[in-house]
C-alpha cells in the first residue's frame, strides 16, 4: 500500500527530490560529459576526449580571466573586510541614526546589480562623469576609470565593495552582538587597552563570520558577470574578462558548449581550492 | 570628541552611499544637454526620458513578468522547503544521510557549473522562452529546506504528537500547525528568494529572446547595452524603474530584510 | 491550503501554453522587424495572396538578442520558417553542414534566374564549399565614407582622399580644438573602440577589402588565407589614426553624431541618409566617397565590404518549390523597386543604374547611386562556423595595436594568426 509508514518520507520528499535529480544532479553529471565533447547545439555532440582540457592550457584568455578574477579578489576582499568590520564597530555603538545608516549602507545590497553597473558606469565616465568632474574641478586630473587598463578592474572592484558592503556589515554587527561582554570587561580588569582587546578578543570572536565575508566574496568574485557585461564588455584588453564572463561568450556567443563546460568546471576546481586555502589560514589565524 | 569622530566617519559615509542614488534620480528628470553637470537640481524638469524608456521598451511588461515568476517561484520554494524540512528534520527513512550530504555538497557548487546544461536541457525540451524555463530551475531551494530543516528540529515533539493522534496527516501538520508559528523562517526564505529571483539576470538573458517574457532586469540590461536607448537619460531612467520596486518594498520592509539576512548569518 | 494548489496549478498550466501554431498548406515568411522592411514585406506578401493560391503567412522574426540567435533556437525547437529574408551570410555553412537550408541550384533554372540578377562574380561568392549555392543574395548595404562638404571646405580638404597618405593628410587638418581649451573637440572620422566582434566589418574588414581588391579572410577552397602585407597596412593606417588623436577613443553615447558636426567622415553605408532624414537635419551638406587603398596603382576594381541580409528556404519546408517562386517574386524587378522605395536599401542587383524601372528612383535620390554603383562590388562575411571568433580575436588584436598602441603591426597580425590557427584547428 503506497500510504504504508515506511513510503511516507519519499513520498513527501518527491517534489524535491525530482527536482533535485532533474536540475541538480542531472546537469552536473550532463556538464561532466559535456566537457568531453565539442557541441554547439544544432549538430551531433562530437567526443574529442580530453582535447579541451588541452585547449584550455594553451588558452591565452582562459589565463587572463584567472588573472583578473584574481586581481578582483585582491583588492575586493581586504576593502571589504575593512570597510564592512569598520562600520559594523561604529555602528554598534550606541549613536543615534544607527538604524538609519544601516538601513542606508545596505540598501545597494537590494538593487539589482543592472542597475548598479548602469549607474557606475555613468558616475566612472571619462568626459562627462560626476567623478571626473569633481577631480577637475578640485584640479586633479581625470582618470580613466573603465578605459585604461590599470584602473578598469580596480574600479569593477570599488563598485562591487560599496554595494555588497551592507551585507556584509550586517553579519559583523550579529557577530559583534554575539560576543559576550563577560570577556571584555575581564579584559578590562587586565588593563588591556581598546587596541589589544580589539586584536585579542574581537577578531578571534569574529572569526567563523571573517571567513564566511572571505568566501562569500570569493564566490562572488568568480560569479562577477554583469557588472564587466554592462560596464566594461570584457575590455579595455580584456582587463575585465571575468571567468562567469569568459563562459558566456564562449557558450552563447561563440557556441562551444563543450568547451564552455571545461571552462566552468576549471573555475570551480579553482574556486574550490581557493576557499579550502583561505579556510585553513583564516581558521588556523584563530 | 569620540563621538565627533563617529558621527562624522557615518555622516561622510551615508553621503557616499545615498549620492549615486540620489544622482541617478535627477539624472533621469533632466533635459539631455544638463545631465553631465554636477548640479544636482535641474533648471526644468524633463520627463523625455522616461518618455523614451516607455515608448521603446515594453517595460511594465516586464514588470509584470518578474512580478509573475518571483511570486511563483517564492511560493513554490516555501511549500516543497517546509514539506522536505519536516521530514528532513522529524522523519528517520534510508538514505536520509545521503541526500543531506548531497544537498550540502550542492550548495557548494558554483552555478556557473550548471548553467550550461541546464540551459542545454531547456532547450531539448522545448521550454525556451516559456515562463516554465524561468520558473522550473528556481522552484525549490536546498537554503530554504535547511531554514525550515533546522526550525522545525526546534519545535517540541509533543506538539506534532499531539496532532498525530488527532488524526491529522503530515500536510496538515505541516501547512496547519507549524507554518503559522514559523513565521520568521517564512519571512526570511521569501524575501531572499524572492530578491533573488527579481534580481537575476543571466539565466533569463540565456533562456528568454521573446520581448513579452522577459523580465525586467533583463529587459533594462538589453536597454543600456544596445544601441536602442540613444543616449545615457533613458538609460538611467530604466534603470531607475529597476530599482523602484525594489527601493519602496525595501523602504516598507527594510527590518525584516536585514533581520532575516542576519538570521541566515547565524545559522552559517 | 488545498485551495492555493489547485490555483497554483493552474497557473501552472497556464505557463506551458505556447502560441506556436503550424498552418500547413501556406508558407511561413519570416522578415526583419525594423518598421520599414516590415511595410515591404506586407505589402509584397498581400500582393502575392491576391494571386496566388497557396498563401504566404508573414511574421516579423522574434525578438532577441540577435537574429541569428533566434534562428539556433527556432531550428532547436523546430519552429523555422520555411522563407526568412534576415538571413546573414555568416552563418549559412553552420546552418548548411546540420542541413537546415534548402539547396537552391536543385531547383530548375534558379541559378540561372540569380545569375541574371546579381551577376555571376556575387552568385559564386556566396556559394558554399561544396560548390553549391543556398542561399539568395537580397540586399547589401556597402560600405562607403560619408564626410560632411562644408566642414572639409572649412578645414581646407578639397580634393577627396584617395590613398592612406591622402586620408592621414585630410585627417590631420580634420582634426582640432575650437575652443581651445587645450582639449581637441573635432574629429577625422569617428569607431566604436569597443572590441566587439562585428565592429572590425566597418574599420579592418572594409579596408582590407578595398586594398586588395576583393579579398575575403578565406579562399576559394575554404582555407584561412590572410594577406599579410595588407592587413599589416590597414592596421598601420589606424595606428596612425589613434596615435594623432584623429579618431577619439571614447564611447560616445550620442550617435550618430557626424550630425552634430563634431566628425568630419563616418565610415557607414547607406542607412546614415535615413538616419539623418529621420532626425531632420535639413541642412547637412554631404556626400560618399569610396574607401581609400594603400597604392591606387595596386587595385584594379574598387571593393568594399557588404552588409548582406540574403534569402534562404529552409529544409523543413514541405513546399519548396512554391517557395522557390514566392522568392522569385520576392527579388523581380518591381519588388526590387519597392525595396528602394520604402527601405532605401540597395537591392543586389548589376543593371540597376542601366534599368529604366529604376532611373527615375535614382533621380530623385542622388546619393543613393554612390551605394548602387557600389552595390555589385562588394564582398560578404566569410561563411565559416568559426567567423565570430575569428573577428572578435581581430578585435582583440585591433585594440592592443590601433587602439591602446601597444603592440605593432607585424606583432598583431602574428599573433591573430597563430590564434585563428588554435581556433580552427586544435578543435
Amino acid at each position: 500500500m503506497i500510504l504504508d509508514k515506511r513510503y511516507v518520507p519519499y513520498l513527501l520528499l518527491a517534489p524535491f527530490l525530482i527536482h533535485f535529480l532533474i536540475f541538480v544532479i542531472y546537469p552536473l553529471i550532463f556538464s561532466l560529459i559535456l566537457t568531453l565533447h565539442k557541441w554547439n547545439i544544432s549538430m551531433p555532440m562530437q567526443w574529442i576526449g580530453l582535447k579541451n582540457f588541452k585547449r584550455l592550457f594553451s588558452d591565452y584568455y582562459f589565463w587572463i580571466s584567472i588573472k583578473n578574477t584574481l586581481y578582483f579578489l585582491i583588492i575586493h576582499i581586504p576593502f571589504q573586510l575593512i570597510i564592512a568590520l569598520g562600520l559594523a564597530l561604529i555602528l554598534n555603538q550606541k549613536i543615534r541614526f544607527r538604524g538609519f545608516a544601516r538601513a542606508l549602507f545596505f540598501m545597494p545590497v537590494v538593487v539589482s546589480g543592472v542597475v548598479i553597473s548602469i549607474l557606475w558606469k555613468e558616475l566612472y565616465n571619462y568626459e562627462s562623469g560626476v567623478l571626473n568632474r569633481i577631480l577637475v574641478m578640485m584640479d586633479f586630473q581625470r582618470i580613466p576609470f573603465l578605459i585604461n587598463t590599470k584602473w578598469a578592474m580596480p574600479s569593477i572592484a570599488i563598485m562591487a565593495t560599496w554595494k555588497n558592503v551592507g551585507f556584509y556589515l550586517v553579519l559583523f554587527l550579529v557577530g559583534l552582538q554575539n560576543i559576550p561582554d563577560s570577556l571584555y570587561e575581564a579584559a578590562e580588569i587586565d588593563g588591556a587597552s581598546n587596541w589589544q582587546k580589539f586584536w585579542h578578543i574581537t577578531i578571534p570572536q569574529l572569526n567563523p563570520t571573517i571567513l564566511l565575508v572571505v568566501i562569500l566574496s570569493s564566490i562572488n568574485g568568480f560569479s562577477l558577470f554583469i557588472e564587466p557585461y554592462i560596464m566594461t564588455g570584457g575590455g579595455p584588453l580584456n582587463s575585465t574578462l571575468s571567468a562567469m564572463l569568459y563562459i558566456y561568450k564562449q557558450a552563447f556567443f561563440f557556441n562551444r558548449l563543450g568547451y564552455a563546460a571545461t571552462l566552468a568546471f576549471s573555475f570551480a576546481i579553482i574556486l574550490f581550492f581557493i576557499v579550502t586555502v583561505q579556510k585553513k589560514i583564516i581558521e588556523k589565524e584563530n | 570628541m569620540k563621538k565627533f569622530i563617529l558621527y562624522s566617519v557615518i555622516f561622510i559615509s551615508s553621503i557616499f552611499f545615498a549620492y549615486p542614488f540620489i544622482w541617478m534620480f535627477f539624472a533621469t528628470i533632466k533635459p539631455e544637454a544638463e545631465l553631465t553637470n554636477i548640479a544636482l537640481i535641474p533648471s526644468h524638469l524633463s520627463l523625455d526620458s522616461y518618455k523614451i524608456v516607455f515608448s521603446k521598451i515594453p517595460i511594465m511588461r516586464a514588470f509584470l513578468n518578474s512580478l509573475f515568476v518571483s511570486g511563483v517561484v517564492t511560493f513554490s520554494v516555501n511549500v516543497i522547503g517546509a514539506i522536505a524540512g519536516y521530514v528532513l528534520s522529524r522523519m528517520d527513512f534510508k538514505g536520509r544521510k545521503l541526500i543531506l550530504a548531497l544537498m550540502l555538497f550542492s550548495m557548494m557548487l558554483p552555478f556557473h557549473i550548471l548553467l550550461i546544461p541546464l540551459y542545454v536541457f531547456i532547450v531539448k525540451i522545448r521550454l525556451t522562452d516559456t515562463y516554465l524555463a524561468l520558473i522550473l530551475p528556481g522552484m525549490s531551494s536546498i537554503f530554504a529546506i535547511l531554514m525550515y530543516k533546522q526550525f522545525f528540529t526546534s519545535i517540541p515533539q509533543s506538539l506534532i504528537d499531539a496532532a498525530r493522534i488527532d488524526g491529522c496527516s503530515h500536510l496538515r501538520i505541516i501547512f496547519g500547525i507549524l507554518i503559522p508559528i514559523s513565521k520568521p523562517v517564512v519571512i526570511t526564505v521569501s524575501i531572499i528568494t524572492f530578491m533573488g529571483i527579481w534580481n537575476d539576470v543571466l539565466w533569463p538573458l540565456i533562456v528568454i529572446r521573446e520581448k513579452t517574457l522577459m523580465t525586467m532586469p533583463q529587459m533594462v540590461t538589453l536597454f543600456a547595452t544596445g544601441g536602442a536607448a540613444q543616449s545615457i537619460g533613458p538609460k538611467l531612467a530604466a534603470a531607475f524603474l529597476l530599482a523602484l520596486p525594489v527601493i519602496v518594498v525595501y523602504a516598507f520592509f527594510q527590518k525584516y530584510f536585514i533581520s532575516s539576512i542576519a538570521h541566515t548569518g547565524m545559522k552559517e | 491550503m488545498k485551495k492555493l494548489s489547485i490555483y497554483f496549478l493552474f497557473l501552472l498550466f497556464v505557463c506551458t501554453s505556447n502560441n506556436k501554431k503550424v498552418y500547413k498548406d501556406s508558407l511561413t515568411y519570416w522578415c526583419a522587424t525594423n518598421p520599414q522592411e516590415y511595410q515591404l514585406a506586407k505589402l509584397l506578401v498581400e500582393k502575392w495572396n491576391k494571386t496566388h493560391t497557396i498563401k504566404v503567412k508573414l511574421q516579423p522574426i522574434p525578438a532577441g538578442n540577435s537574429s541569428e540567435e533566434v534562428i539556433m533556437a527556432a531550428i532547436a525547437g523546430k519552429t523555422t520558417p520555411d522563407i526568412y529574408s534576415n538571413h546573414w551570410p555568416g552563418m549559412t555553412e553552420e546552418l548548411r553542414v546540420s542541413g537546415n537550408l534548402y539547396c537552391l541550384d536543385s531547383i530548375d533554372g534558379a541559378l540561372d534566374f540569380l545569375i541574371n540578377r546579381c551577376g555571376d562574380d556575387i552568385v559564386n561568392s556566396f556559394k558554399s564549399k561544396n560548390r553549391h549555392l543556398y542561399q539568395v543574395p537580397w540586399k547589401v548595404n556597402p560600405i562607403m565614407i560619408m564626410y560632411n562638404k562644408d566642414f572639409f571646405k572649412r578645414r581646407g580638404v578639397n580634393k577627396i582622399p584617395v590613398t592612406y597618405d591622402d586620408f592621414l593628410e585630410a585627417a590631420g587638418k580634420l582634426t582640432y580644438d575650437e575652443d581651445n581649451d587645450g582639449y581637441i573637440d573635432h574629429w577625422a572620422g569617428y569607431r566604436d573602440i569597443r572590441p566587439l566582434w562585428y565592429q572590425r566589418w566597418f574599420d579592418f574588414y572594409a579596408f582590407y577589402i578595398a586594398a586588395s581588391g576583393g579579398k575575403t579572410l578565406f579562399d576559394k577552397n575554404g582555407k584561412f588565407n590572410l594577406d599579410d602585407d595588407i592587413a599589416i597596412k590597414v592596421f598601420s593606417l589606424f595606428k596612425k589614426i589613434y596615435e594623432n588623436g584623429y579618431f577619439p577613443k571614447t564611447e560616445f553615447q550620442n550617435q550618430p553624431f557626424i550630425l552634430k558636426r563634431v566628425i568630419a567622415t563616418d565610415i557607414c553605408g547607406p542607412w546614415n541618409i535615413s538616419t539623418i532624414k529621420y532626425f531632420k537635419v535639413e541642412d547637412l551638406d554631404y556626400g560618399f566617397f569610396k574607401i581609400p587603398v594603400p597604392d591606387t596603382n595596386k587595385v584594379k576594381q574598387f571593393y568594399t565590404y557588404g552588409d548582406y541580409k540574403n534569402i534562404v528556404i529552409f529544409r523543413t519546408c514541405n513546399m519548396p518549390d512554391s517557395a522557390w517562386e514566392f522568392v522569385k517574386f520576392l527579388i523581380t524587378r518591381k519588388s526590387d523597386l519597392e525595396l528602394l522605395k520604402i527601405t532605401n536599401q540597395i537591392p543586389v542587383r548589376r543593371d540597376l543604374l542601366k534599368d529604366s524601372l529604376f532611373i527615375p528612383f535614382f533621380n530623385k535620390h542622388k546619393d543613393l547611386i554612390p551605394f548602387a554603383k557600389q552595390a555589385i562590388l562588394t564582398r560578404s562575411i566569410n561563411s565559416v562556423p568559426e567567423i565570430k571568433e575569428i573577428f572578435d580575436e581581430i578585435s582583440q588584436q585591433w585594440e592592443a595595436c590601433c587602439i591602446y598602441g601597444v603592440k605593432s603591426p607585424e606583432d598583431a597580425i602574428s599573433d591573430l594568426k597563430k590564434r585563428v590557427n588554435l581556433i580552427l584547428n586544435e578543435f
